[in-house]
């Protein structure tokens, strides 16, 4: 739960570790059994979603204020947000594919996967639901993807070592992997109410 | 050239057609549920003030210094006490209470449904049971806080901060309420 | 394959959760109960046969440039109506679901199937493509949900009704309705899943 009335600081602290978003609010969680497999890959996809997530949120914010609470379209909230997302991503996908081609074919298909990735549009939809004001939810916006990619990295250096120990055949691949996130998960529940949030 | 200007066309046109169909439907199931659920609302709202003063037959809203109040008259509009609300933080959120105080200023009940809190469940979520709301019945002032804190209301085990939210919320809120109408009696 | 197989494809081979994994976020998050997980199964569910069908129905007028954008606006649609209607409906239900009933709309398992199935078959197809698929998500994500709140609340609740309720004694194990236990006993039925498919054969 965040609200308007907590400092800059403690909505970072909330957003990324207290209610971590894979962690604790399981969101993007796709997009983190399927791309912690190799550490740059993880950090290239943090990345990006910290970008997509910051324009995601502020132009939700913009579009749920400007348009569609003063003409009283709440109800087209969920498709228009994802429309949004989609169409961000798309041209983010274009602007990539000429100003950056580099970094484009090394993300290679992760890219439009970050329009499924739940994170950002549960940003865009919390940031209505919570009544952030501009400045909190560029905060927030920011602070919900570092806290997937501190996750995502934590999670990659971990699942590159499991690859090379001895396991069990039935628990191998995903089992393990689900039952690693689950320690994972436990410990960043120690944060919860740090600082009586 | 020609071409890719009907294709861009075609595809317009699909989009057009689909947009307004969806948004169509959307207005249609949207005017319908919105009735029903604010009907909800208004219902369970009503629900919670007679259980909070029972012999009530009618509610007036009250606004005194920026807070409200509601009022509750019987039959022969005797004023037969007041309800107010209050929505502490509790361990997972605001967890919101709806307070009956009647005229010798002892509460009548304290309502919480399951919709008014997001507390652990098996935990936190027990400060809905009676069991643990009826403490509240007839008490006032410092007894409206748990044992732990020199009251008398036994906390939920295990669930202490859900509990002394609840007290501590009733209390405060207890008294706000003796401050703002106590002028007017 | 046949129509019966595509029905049973999606509860056992190509379940979506076990083993396809995807639609991952609403059952670990939503499964803390038997009853919440069977909510979100079912209007998933009513989700991904509609737009199976809309989207199988209209494919052939679909050009393929603009068929993602088609595909996000019929399920936005229908998980829009889902969401008024739930809350209507089931005003309990729609606030222990929050803020993933219109999540619904990025599950992986709808615009999955949209795209492998729905626009490249007919309509009958679809159709059972969905109810299978539908079938099997709701199944996993209910037992999960059973599982996990007979351990961590010691009841089962189902369409609102208590089912079971192992009483005061049993002191339940209060990590398996919070995140970790959903990651752990997520993991523990992927292996069981695994085993049961290796021994069927």
């Amino acid at each position: 739960m965040i609200s308007n009335d907590m400092t800059w600081y403690m909505i970072i602290i909330s957003a990324v570790l207290i209610n971590n978003i894979i962690l604790i609010r399981f969101l993007a969680l796709c997009s983190f059994f399927g791309v912690s497999n190799k550490l740059e890959t993880s950090i290239g996809m943090g990345m990006a979603v910290i970008f997509v997530i910051v324009i995601a949120g502020a132009a939700s914010w913009l579009l749920w204020h400007y348009l569609l609470l003063p003409l009283k379209l709440e109800y087209l909230r969920t498709a228009a947000f994802i429309l949004v997302i989609a169409g961000l991503v798309q041209f983010l996908e274009m602007y990539m594919r000429k100003a950056m081609p580099a970094l484009y074919h090394a993300m290679g298909i992760y890219l439009p996967l970050i329009t499924t990735n739940c994170a950002v549009l549960a940003v865009a939809l919390l940031v209505v639901d919570y009544n952030l004001g501009f400045i909190n939810t560029l905060i927030y916006s920011v602070s919900v993807p570092v806290g997937y990619t501190l996750s995502i990295i934590l999670f990659a250096g971990i699942r590159e070592r499991i690859d090379i120990a001895p396991i069990p055949k039935f628990l191998k691949g995903y089992p393990i992997i689900f039952i690693t996130a689950s320690m994972m998960s436990m410990a960043f529940l120690g944060f919860s109410h740090l600082f009586g949030l | 050239m020609l071409d890719i200007i009907k294709n861009s066309l075609k595809m317009g046109m699909v989009l057009l057609v689909i947009c307004a169909i969806a948004a169509a439907a959307l207005a249609q199931v949207y005017s319908v549920t919105s009735v029903i659920i604010k009907k909800n609302d208004e219902e369970a709202e009503k629900k919670k003030r007679q259980d909070v003063l029972p012999s009530a037959a009618r509610f007036e809203e009250k606004e005194i210094d920026g807070k409200k109040y509601i009022m509750g008259y019987d039959a022969e509009d005797k004023m037969i006490g007041g309800i107010f609300k209050a929505a502490p933080k509790g361990y997972s959120g605001p967890i919101k209470i709806t307070i009956g105080v009647a005229p010798d200023n002892s509460v009548t009940a304290v309502v919480i449904t399951r919709l008014d809190q997001t507390e652990t469940p098996g935990l936190g979520t027990n400060v809905t049971k009676p069991k643990f709301l009826v403490q509240f019945k007839g008490k006032k002032g410092n007894d409206l806080k748990l044992k732990k804190d020199s009251g008398a209301i036994d906390a939920i085990t295990a669930a202490t901060i859900s509990s002394r939210a609840v007290a501590n919320g009733v209390k405060n809120g207890w008294e706000q309420y003796i401050k703002d109408t106590g002028e007017k009696r | 394959m046949n129509r019966r197989q595509v029905f049973v494809n999606g509860i056992i081979k190509e379940n979506p959760v076990l083993i396809l994994l995807i639609g991952l976020c609403p059952t670990l998050a939503v499964s803390g109960s038997a009853n919440d997980g069977f909510g979100m199964g079912i209007a998933a569910t009513f989700v991904l046969i509609a737009s199976n069908i809309l989207i199988s129905a209209v494919r052939k007028w679909t050009p393929d440039q603009i068929r993602i954008p088609v595909f996000i606006i019929i399920i936005s649609t229908f998980v829009t109506i889902v969401d008024y209607t739930m809350h209507a409906a089931d005003p309990v239900l729609y606030a222990n679901l929050g803020v993933f009933v219109p999540l619904i709309v990025v599950n992986c398992i709808i615009l999955g199937r949209a795209e492998a199935y729905a626009y490249k078959n007919d309509v009958i197809s679809s159709t059972l493509d969905g109810i299978g698929m539908g079938l099997g998500f709701t199944l996993t994500i209910t037992v999960l949900g059973a599982i996990r709140e007979i351990i961590g609340n010691g009841t089962i609740t189902l369409l609102n009704y208590e089912l079971l309720n192992l009483g005061e004694g049993f002191k339940p194990a209060l990590m398996f309705i919070m995140p970790p236990g959903a990651f752990l006993v997520m993991g523990l039925l992927i292996a069981l899943n695994r085993l049961l498919i290796r021994k069927r054969g």
